[in-house]
């Protein structure tokens, strides 16, 4: 489960966060190695997107430590925030700009020198078809639209570590078939990928393992056949899984 | 059916309250401080003005008789001040609201009828933009009455005076609005807006400086002494420059009120009910049949009508254009978003208007004879560098201070990107101590060379203005930092939260200390003395109070979180 430099590609070690009284995420660790996608699935208030905004540096951990390919995000925020790449679950951007404006502007936060900075902008347009609404002001932009932004914002520097809140919500089906081939084609290339959705279909489809996170603790772990092994449900789908485990676990 | 059409339009102007009401219903505490403090704030500015017009009348009227004609002046010249300050406002308001405003394509799909719209947004403008009525005309008013011994009935006729040109103003300022819209229909909004405002700005500013602002020619026909037929020559001289303006028979009556006096007559005192009646019906019947001919056509697409194949902006262009690295594409996005918001350009444009016109009525003003004083020179620039430091602060609190918290829901882009947050607040603070540099700068030293002429004495305005603008930015920046709302869009609503408030708090005080140093090095170089030390005591409380900000800021960097 390590990188080619001996490190995970996403490390969480006892990772907890508290919200006055309320601890949303306690004492969570897993690894993502190169080449995963792991998927993050729980229902409403789990403390999967709390974590997700840990591991993206938008909120500080009460204790434990996200490293990524080995960097404590906590030391070093700007070089462990440089090799990942964020899509959050609500793909909010700047309205009074244009897409292509949008994009320039990510590719420069993350130092994507000219002219390689407009030669990946047009090779991401390229991936949704986006080239016509390009030029077009955000805020005209459909949701789907400014979702297909945010995951083409999230892969110009191109990142080692993707780290997806809710990855098809508001795409079009072609445009969700597209994203699944994405992240596997990213994954296959060495990227490592954390999803985190309520989607399980597609969670089933692309994920190498599933994490299940109830009340902020990671209660389940593992490829789907494991799974399927600890409910007894040989020929379960991760739905059925899913409901199996949580029932099992009344809040 | 009329009854229930006010019902409609005063429900939804109630939900406008309801936050405000909320807040005192459920009692919450930091934000009643922050009205409350808001209360004392605006309640002291208008003491201080009411001690100002209290002093000046009563010195007027120490003069003896050539007195009734410079209060006639002061009058009108208050008057017509106070009316282009709320129509301007109201048209660069009003283009905004009338068209642009969030809830109107939610208000268009209801049944409510398009005249109870345009009712409902002349009554939100007029709400957003009376301060101008509150803060300097009631302070005006009753400074009037207690210098001139005015008896209850007196308090009674400003009040009706005041109604009547409140009336006046919001009907000129609606009509205004819905004939903007109409000529600029076929304009993106934010280039209407501009037109609208420059040009009303520039009309208003030369009828001003041609009409209101006297010249020393005009101060010897107010002294003069002449009574032809049976009117002194002075009033009959004011009454004749300000026939025009539809705040005169106002001036007039007012006057009449406190004054035994032969000024106005009749037709005037009569015009004074008849103009703000007139107004208020030209501004419902044409008003709101170009209102409702041009707000289909506004809401059809983006902007105020975006012309047929209008280009969209920089279709294919690179981003960041002019700026390098992390920092600039951060700087550069601020620019060209505020370049592409109307409401917010225009807001800009406007305080740079209101310091434009503060100058040039100091230019114009017949100075010459109290120049000669150093006492008096010395005071003039102590209030010179009071008021652009209020213009400096406006800036800073509209525009600076919440810049953090508008990156809103946005802010997971900057915050999940590798970027210094340190390095941002430094290229920030460099870049917005420029802009207010460049867009104050050269008005404020106009205006000081006006008052000054020793190039020593310039220098030591050109260093204070420095120091006021980056630390009032600093201030803004930090207390952005420090108290930021990220679910907050509104640039206005942060601007008078408990952040603003300290933030105008501290940066009008650091104001007074600044202007106060100023005053010392005038009196100090007119009577051959070093001004060393006030400037090294002006360059101390400003690197403390700047460095102070940025350490806070920096700590603060360290716990936030983006919700």
């Amino acid at each position: 489960m390590a990188a080619p430099d001996g490190h995970p590609l996403l490390r969480l070690d006892r990772l907890s966060k508290r919200f006055g009284d309320r601890l949303a995420v306690e004492a969570l660790t897993l690894e993502v190695a190169p080449g995963e996608i792991y998927c993050l699935i729980g229902p409403n208030g789990s403390g999967k997107t709390t974590t997700v905004k840990m591991i993206a540096g938008l909120y500080r951990p009460t204790a434990g430590q996200v490293l990524i390919a080995g960097i404590d995000l906590g030391a070093e925020p700007e070089r462990a925030k440089g090799l990942l790449g964020y899509i959050p679950d609500e793909p909010f951007v700047y309205e009074k700009m244009t897409g292509r404006e949008f994009l320039g502007l990510v590719a420069a936060l993350y130092r994507v020198a000219e002219p390689e900075r407009t030669r990946r902008i047009e090779e991401l347009l390229d991936l949704y078809a986006l080239g016509a609404a390009a030029d077009g002001y955000v805020e005209h932009y459909s949701r789907g639209n400014r979702q297909k932004l945010a995951i083409l914002a999230s892969l110009l520097h191109a990142p080692r570590l993707l780290v997806v809140d809710e990855p098809i919500v508001g795409l079009d089906p072609e445009s969700a078939i597209k994203t699944r081939d994405l992240v596997r084609r990213f994954a296959e290339m060495g990227g490592s990928a954390l999803l985190c959705t309520h989607t399980l279909a597609f969670a089933e489809q692309v994920c190498h393992r599933v994490g299940l996170l109830t009340e902020g603790r990671l209660v389940e772990e593992g490829d789907l056949a494991a799974l399927r092994r600890r409910a007894g449900l040989p020929d379960a789908s991760l739905e059925a899984l899913y409901l199996h485990f949580t029932k099992a676990r009344p809040s | 059916m009329e009854g229930s059409r006010v019902s409609v339009v005063l429900r939804l102007l109630w939900r406008r309250l309801d936050a405000l009401e909320k807040i005192v219903r459920d009692r919450e505490g930091a934000k009643l401080a922050v009205i409350a403090g808001f209360v004392v704030l605006f309640g002291l500015v208008m003491a201080g003005e009411y001690f100002v017009f209290r002093q000046g009348l009563a010195e007027v009227l120490s003069i003896g008789p050539p007195s009734a004609a410079l209060t006639l002046y002061i009058l009108e010249a208050f008057l017509a001040l106070v009316l282009v300050i709320s129509v301007v406002s109201f048209v660069a308001t009003g283009l905004w609201t009338f068209y642009r405003a969030s809830d109107t394509a939610f208000l268009l799909s209801t049944p409510v009828p398009l005249a109870d719209l345009f009712w409902l947004r002349t009554a939100e403008t007029f709400l957003l933009t009376s301060w101008a009525f509150v803060l300097l005309g009631v302070p005006a008013f009753l400074a009037l009455g207690a210098s001139h011994d005015g008896g209850p009935l007196f308090y009674l006729w400003a009040l009706i005076i005041l109604v009547l040109f409140m009336v006046l103003a919001g009907a000129l300022g609606t009509l205004l609005t819905a004939l903007a819209g109409i000529a600029f229909r076929r304009y993106r909004a934010r280039t209407a807006t501009l037109l609208a405002t420059v040009i009303l700005a520039g009309a208003f500013a030369l009828l001003i400086g041609r009409h209101v602002v006297p010249s020393p020619v005009d101060f010897y026909l107010i002294f003069e002494p002449g009574i032809p037929n049976g009117k002194p020559a002075s009033l009959k001289f004011i009454e004749h420059r300000f026939w025009f303006w539809p705040s005169h028979p106002l001036a007039v009556s007012l006057f009449a009120g406190v004054r035994v006096s032969t000024a106005g007559s009749g037709a005037l005192a009569a015009a004074a009910w008849v103009l703000p009646a007139l107004a208020l019906v030209a501004a419902g019947v044409i008003g709101r049949r170009l209102f409702a001919a041009t707000l289909p056509i506004v809401t059809e697409g983006p902007g105020i009508a975006a012309r047929p194949g209008a280009r969209r902006a920089a279709a294919g262009a690179a981003f960041p254009r002019f700026l390098r690295g992390p920092v600039g594409a951060v700087i550069e996005r601020d620019l060209v978003t505020l370049g592409r918001s109307p409401h917010e350009l225009g807001r800009a444009g406007f305080i740079v208007f209101l310091l434009a016109l503060y100058t040039a009525i100091l230019f114009v003003a017949p100075l010459a004879d109290a120049l000669e004083q150093p006492e008096t020179v010395a005071r003039l620039f102590f209030l010179d560098l009071m008021a652009v430091g209020y213009f400096v602060t406006a800036f800073g609190i509209r525009f600076v201070f919440p810049s953090l918290s508008l990156e809103g829901r946005g802010a997971w882009i900057l915050f999940a990107a590798p970027l210094s947050l340190g390095r941002l607040f430094l290229g920030k603070l460099l870049a917005y101590s420029t802009i207010l540099g460049l867009a104050v700068g050269p008005i404020a030293l106009g205006g000081a060379l006006r008052l000054v002429t020793f190039p020593a004495l310039l220098g030591v305005f050109g260093l204070l203005l420095a120091l006021l603008i980056v630390t009032t930015v600093t201030v803004s920046l930090a207390f952005g930092v420090l108290w930021p709302n990220f679910s907050e869009a509104n640039a206005e609503r942060l601007a008078t939260s408990g952040g603003g408030l300290a933030t105008i708090v501290l940066c009008l005080g650091y104001v007074a200390v600044v202007g106060w140093l100023g005053g010392e090095c005038v009196r100090s170089v007119l009577a051959g003395g070093s001004v060393l030390a006030y400037l090294a005591a002006a360059v101390a409380l400003s690197a403390a109070i700047v460095a102070g900000a940025i350490a806070a800021a920096r700590r603060r960097f360290e716990t936030l979180e983006i919700p």
